[in-house]
């Protein structure tokens, strides 16, 4: 019996390098719920009957400037986020090197979930979010926006989810936070299928700029 | 980088199976008829909703209260019963008709006769554009002008709704007037209009309870299927090895090896003797 023990010792050690309790027990669902302030758009407000005489009047606001660039310093990420729509319905996926954020979601420092999706790998080696699946929380995520303003995220958590039960109402949406969703490829590779998952990153708008 | 993925890759897949295996992020993968309830009825105690018939498992939603929306609940499609109960005691019922893939919010409101049931489909939501509609689910309040931000929205009755209009994504104040009149019935101040989402927002209340706007969201324009961001430059050679077979073989070996390793002593026992 002893190299079935050996075996199992083995397979113990291979797992002893996951990621925290934290950053894995949390469904895609969950950590999207965790994103989110609110669970609906963030709103009840009320009041009585009574009439009031004056209406402020909000018209939308000044929307921020679609994203230029994504900076994640403790990834080694650093440039320019294109627009990307669909393509037969599926998400157009950037060059390599580039970065993708879905323009018929929410822009980065809106209040929703901005996506922006970058390569894992290439057919060689690291591709441009090759260490985004190992983000630890609090990492900071910046987007420079194509008015120059800068929209500063702290990652919340990640999630890993098999490809084909992508959990679309748990990435794609509104919201009453400021949520940045990055997506990459994950798991196990199959030759001539690709990735069997994609890891979701989520973050969350923070008021503090940081370059680290 | 290339070692680390390929040891942190088996030991990541083992631990994500198991999230990948739990009903939370399973429910959402397939395009479902999904409904939603909504409590409109002032003074009413926390309710029950229940969808039963058609084709799929039968949908219940508990315990709703006044003003509150629950999240979207898995339902069958075809006829349907829906049922309202508050306590055990049936409120009201509705047999509807629900599309496969469709969604609705069913919104308990007071009626003539009592409690009744309304649905409302959720509209078509539209990459990059954001969309609203306005439903008046106040009983008493007689007929508001709607307005979102500074833009008339519609003028409606108890029952009606505007109808989904487009909105610049953004966040606007919503107010109910009563029409021609400037003062402010009810307002609900920052609402998010994101773009690429349909949305409603229902005023709810009277007859003894404060009138509230409640906005939910209400469908979401989304790419189908899932990004493939990976070329599999980073997989170690193997890479996509079933590792369950892998174990098994393993264990085989395992409990082969301890079978002659145990069986040896005799063997050479019976040589030596």
């Amino acid at each position: 019996m002893l190299p079935a023990l050996v075996a199992g010792i083995a397979v113990l050690l291979l797992t002893r390098d996951v990621a925290s309790p934290s950053q894995t027990s949390e469904s895609a669902v969950a950590l999207a719920r965790r994103a989110d302030a609110a669970r609906h758009l963030g709103v009840s407000a009320s009041m009585s009957l009574k009439k009031t005489s004056s209406l402020a009047v909000a018209d939308g606001g000044s929307r921020p400037a679609p994203p230029l660039r994504i900076s994640i310093p403790s990834a080694g990420v650093n440039t320019a986020v294109k627009a990307v729509g669909t393509d037969r319905g599926a998400i157009r996926v950037p060059s390599i090197g580039l970065a993708g954020w879905w323009k018929g979601g929410p822009r980065p420092g809106e209040r929703g979930r901005a996506v922006i999706i970058g390569h894992l790998d290439t057919a060689r080696g690291p591709g441009l979010f090759a260490k985004v699946p190992a983000l630890k929380p609090r990492t900071v995520i910046d987007v420079t926006d194509r008015g120059g303003k800068l929209h500063s995220y702290r990652v919340v958590g990640r999630a890993q989810v098999q490809k084909n039960r992508f959990p679309t109402d748990q990435v794609y949406g509104g919201g009453s936070a400021k949520v940045l969703v990055l997506i990459t490829c994950g798991g196990p590779y199959v030759q001539g299928e690709g990735y069997r998952d994609n890891v979701l990153v989520y973050a969350r708008e923070s008021p503090v700029s940081s370059n680290g | 980088m290339r070692s680390n993925t390929g040891v942190r890759r088996p030991a990541v897949f083992l631990v994500t199976g198991a999230i990948l295996l739990s009903p939370a992020a399973a429910g959402d993968a397939t395009a479902s008829t999904k409904v939603r309830f909504l409590h409109a009825v002032p003074g009413g105690a926390g309710a029950d909703l229940a969808a039963v018939g058609g084709s799929g498992p039968k949908a219940t939603i508990r315990g709703i209260t006044f003003g509150k929306a629950s999240e979207y609940a898995t339902a069958p499609s075809g006829k349907v019963s829906l049922t309202l109960t508050a306590g055990g005691k049936k409120l009201a019922g509705v047999r509807k008709s629900l599309a496969d893939g469709a969604r609705y919010t069913f919104v308990a409101e007071s009626g003539k006769g009592g409690v009744e049931l309304h649905a409302y489909r959720a509209g078509r939501a539209v990459p990059g554009q954001a969309r609203l509609r306005i439903v008046h689910a106040a009983p008493e309040v007689g007929r508001v002008e709607m307005t979102v931000g500074n833009r008339k929205w519609g003028t409606i009755g108890f029952g009606q709704d505007t109808g989904y209009k487009q909105a610049r994504p953004g966040t606007y104040d919503i107010a109910a007037r009563s029409p021609g009149k400037q003062s402010v019935l009810v307002q609900a101040k920052g609402v998010n209009a994101a773009a690429g989402t349909a949305s409603t927002a229902y005023t709810v209340g009277s007859a003894g309870e404060r009138i509230s706007i409640v906005t939910v969201q209400d469908s979401v324009a989304a790419p189908q299927g899932s990004p493939d961001t990976g070329l599999g430059g980073l997989a170690a050679p193997g890479d996509g090895t079933p590792w369950l077979a892998v174990l098994g073989a393993a264990l085989a070996a395992g409990l082969l090896g301890g079978l002659v390793y145990t069986r040896a002593p005799l063997r050479r026992g019976r040589v030596r003797g």
